[in-house]
């Protein structure tokens, strides 16, 4: 055998360049690698970050000018809380950087998959764990950069700070992101202790969902619990209590303003004192971290998760080596686990459809990725709820008068529509997805004797259990505290269902079109370009569903007809849409359920 | 050893596979009888998991054709998936099913009946000794423990044919022989068991016949004393395989990097 290669030790910077190197080289790959559509697409992004990034420099420049005008200072003076701002942006950058990073460090420290090769490499761990803290926050420094850079130099050309100012913007804020993203991965490795990674990422996912769902419905919200206009302004103000004397983050703001108008000495005292701050809790993270993370890592590696599901009663050893059904075998009765309940309710399905339907409705709920997607509907059904219940009381106090009933009996009829669109967001990520969300496991379909109609119905029936049982639950709810008579509800029941089995007819047969198997991450799940078009489809389906079930019940009123007969007309002509889109989208994409999954 | 059946089970007749200008299976046929095992083996990328997918439906062929349990896999699909059972290389399994639900799953799929399901269940996670984790998800399984649950998957329905692509990666050397006797056991019940691997120790100990695939080709077929023919000579099927799939030169290297 020869001799082997000597192993010379290097510098952590050599090892650290040498990995943020294959990084680059990996992303430049890839971009290279890319379709000309997506490489156009890139570009466009980088040239629209950059006129935003322009923008807001203009924008924040400009206002700032103009608020030093004396007649505008007449008005109002706002130059103590600029001179606040550096302090507020640089902690609110802090912040978020301390937030976003958690995520990203989670997936990049524990669930990469290239972690086996490089803590298997003759690397210094202290490398590998800073090229991934570089490497994880880069994308979220960029961004964070992409506003808060723009606002800070908007500051300072609008007050003539000194040139040092912009300079130390960039040190002070690279400084705290660094030391940030350190304290994020010490809470990484401290949770990931605890909990499994995976299981921490989709926690995460789910939180993230439901804060951007809060957030998009916070106006709602916000109105439905009486905050007003003061009330947030005073939250706002207390925003302020960030530029405390106290916090190596408002040492930062006002050094770099201090800096900015010339005050060089307080300034350098200032910056000082913040910066050497953030460096010292940044080696200390990077210590702690890096004692954490092999022990961390050894840990997601050796225990598995485990969870209980059913009731297993012991069997006897013994009987091994005996694969096939043998005589005895046959005789013997082995009951080793009571049907569950899905099992009950599902038993009188055909075997096959029985099978898939089962283990789709237990895997939806089971993976929290899943109901990341399905929680916008059902925090806006609540929202609506909550609305209708507080408004209620008013409704109630004029409901004798009889224009007053007219409208009201119209408006009532408007919850369909709400309703509707409920269902339509839970249809989308239901049914788009119900062939892609099979991912890599799918060969077990593939391979096994089940027909395209069977596994097509299967899927339908998954897709509209849950779709329709939401919307009942919903309208059910809000007759409850809008009781319009029992025709209406059973005719907004009828409605909701038929307009359902439609919706989940086009969006299941662009699922099918779209489906892709060969997802890591469950936001990618569907093809782009048919997931637009079903979701295009699915939003025309419903303008045109909305109109077929809710005008003609509200039009009989108006022209003072019978409510039954608007019923009437309502169920057959919404009945036949919905009909027609149930069936014929999926007749004609029958034969390609047969082409998933076949490479 | 049992006599075996005279029809095939499997059966490939004139199979091809491209892949745009890459020509992955050229003009492959075989048959694989009841009673036997057939080993198939191949250095990598040689074609073995492009053949197996074709048998199994999980890949269109460019042309030719495959036959499972005398059924067109092609047109007749769903007999010739009926009569099957499948072990991928990567047990991709639903992860947050537990095992028992994932055979209580693939067993519905199979048709067979509440009580046969759960006795097969029974029987399966003894005979893989996963009682124990039975009612734990998937995910908490180790790599070996899919690919016996993966296994126990395909034995459910009890198939008349069986495909494995290299079913001991990842698992220990209990589970190892374990899977060796069962497929023995198989075999020797009349099912045609068709396995491909790259360990030549599995291959010549446990299979009746061999099929050895090169670059997309079937270059030679048959039972050890056939392929010696093949192999001008050389008495072991390593030094077989080498030479008729142009390894000679790459292990005389590493005799003189030693």
């Amino acid at each position: 055998m020869s001799a082997a290669v000597p192993f010379v030790q290097r510098s952590l910077f050599h090892y650290l360049l040498k990995l943020l190197r294959l990084r680059m080289s990996i992303t430049w790959s890839t971009f290279r690698r890319s379709k000309t559509r997506q490489k156009v697409s890139y570009t466009i992004l980088a040239l629209l970050f950059i006129a935003l990034a322009g923008f807001l420099f203009w924008i924040s420049s400009t206002v700032l000018v103009a608020l030093q005008s004396p007649s505008v200072k007449e008005y109002i003076d706002v130059s103590a809380v600029v001179h606040s701002l550096p302090s507020m942006m640089v902690s609110a950058a802090f912040v978020v950087f301390l937030m976003t990073n958690f995520g990203v460090l989670l997936q990049g420290l524990y669930l990469a998959r290239d972690m086996d090769f490089l803590m298997s490499a003759p690397l210094p761990m202290r490398a590998v764990f800073l090229s991934k803290l570089v490497i994880a926050i880069l994308p979220n420094f960029g961004l964070i950069c992409l506003f808060t850079l723009p606002l800070l130099f908007g500051i300072g050309t609008s007050y003539s700070y000194s040139f040092l100012y912009y300079p130390a913007v960039v040190i002070v804020l690279t400084a705290f992101s660094l030391t940030g993203a350190g304290m994020a991965g010490v809470l990484v490795m401290a949770v990931v202790r605890v909990i499994p990674a995976r299981r921490v990422a989709e926690v995460l996912g789910f939180l993230g969902a439901l804060v951007s769902v809060l957030l998009s419905q916070s106006g709602n919200i916000a109105s439905q619990m009486g905050v007003s206009g003061e009330t947030l302004a005073g939250g706002l103000n207390r925003l302020t209590v960030l530029n405390t004397p106290f916090s190596p983050l408002a040492w930062a703001g006002r050094g770099l303003t201090s800096l900015g108008e010339g005050n060089s000495l307080a300034g350098a005292a200032w910056l000082g004192a913040s910066i050497s701050t953030a460096v010292i809790v940044f080696w200390l993270t990077l210590n702690l971290a890096e004692r954490l993370y092999y022990s961390g890592w050894a840990r997601m590696q050796g225990s598995p998760q485990r969870r209980k599901n059913g009731r297993a009663v012991p069997v006897s050893a013994g009987s091994a080596a005996v694969p096939a059904a043998s005589a005895a075998a046959q005789q013997a009765v082995l009951t080793s686990v009571a049907p569950g309940w899905l099992e009950r309710i599902f038993s009188p399905l055909p075997p096959k459809m029985r099978a898939v339907v089962i283990k789709d409705l237990r895997l939806i709920p089971r993976d929290i990725r899943n109901m990341s997607q399905l929680i916008t509907p059902i925090v806006i059904s609540f929202v609506y709820i909550f609305s209708i219940a507080r408004s209620f009381a008013n409704i109630q106090a004029v409901s004798n008068d009889f224009p007053q009933r007219m409208f009201e009996l119209g408006w009532g009829y408007l919850n369909v529509p709400v309703v509707l669109f409920v269902g339509w967001s839970f249809v989308i990520n239901l049914s788009m997805s119900a062939f892609s969300r099979e991912g890599r496991a799918y060969w077990l379909i593939k391979t096994a004797p089940i027909p395209a109609t069977t596994l097509l119905k299967a899927k339908y029936l998954v897709s509209i259990l849950p779709s329709v049982l939401l919307q009942w639950l919903l309208l059910l709810l809000i007759s409850a505290f809008q009781w319009k008579g029992v025709a209406s509800l059973i005719y907004g029941l009828a409605a909701t269902a038929f307009w359902t089995a439609g919706a989940i007819g086009i969006n299941l047969a662009f699922g099918v079109v779209g489906a892709k198997l060969d997802w890591d991450d469950p936001r990618r799940m569907n093809r782009s370009g048919t997931g637009c078009l079903g979701a295009l489809a699915g939003f025309v389906y419903l303008g045109i569903g909305a109109i077929l079930y809710f005008v003609p019940p509200a039009g009989a009123l108006a022209l003072g007809l019978p409510e039954s007969l608007g019923h009437a007309v309502g169920l057959i002509l919404g009945g036949i849409t919905s009909a027609l889109c149930a069936i014929l989208p999926l007749r004609k994409v029958l034969k390609r359920v047969d082409k998933i999954g076949l490479d | 050893m049992p006599a075996l059946n005279t029809t095939p089970l499997i059966e490939t007749d004139h199979l091809v596979k491209r892949f745009g200008e890459k020509t992955a299976v050229d003009d492959v046929s075989f048959s694989v009888y009841g009673g036997e095992i057939f080993g198939f083996l191949g250095p990598n990328g040689a074609g073995k998991t492009t053949t197996i997918k074709m048998i199994v439906g999980l890949l269109q062929p460019t042309s030719g054709t495959a036959r499972v349990a005398g059924f067109d896999v092609q047109s007749q699909s769903l007999q010739a998936k009926a009569a099957c059972g499948f072990v991928p290389d990567e047990p991709n399994l639903y992860a947050k099913l537990s095992g028992r639900e994932l055979l209580r799953f693939v067993g519905d799929l199979y048709e067979l009946d509440t009580r046969q399901i759960d006795r097969r269940i029974t029987e399966l996670l003894n005979l893989f000794e996963l009682n124990e984790a039975s009612d734990n998800l998937v995910e908490s399984y180790s790599h070996g423990m899919q690919q016996k649950t993966s296994l126990a998957a395909a034995l459910i329905h009890d198939p008349r044919v069986l495909i494995l692509d290299e079913p001991t990666v990842g698992l220990d050397p209990r589970s190892a022989r374990l899977i060796k006797d069962i497929l023995r056991q198989i075999a020797d019940r009349g099912a045609a068991v068709m396995l491909s691997t790259h360990i030549m120790e599995i291959a010549e100990r446990m299979c009746d016949r061999i099929g050895i695939i090169n670059k997309g080709k079937l270059v030679a077929s048959g039972n050890m004393d056939e392929l010696r023919a093949y192999g001008e000579g050389e008495s072991s099927l390593e030094d077989i395989f080498l030479q008729l799939t142009g390894g000679v030169e790459e292990a005389e290297i590493a005799e003189v990097l030693k």
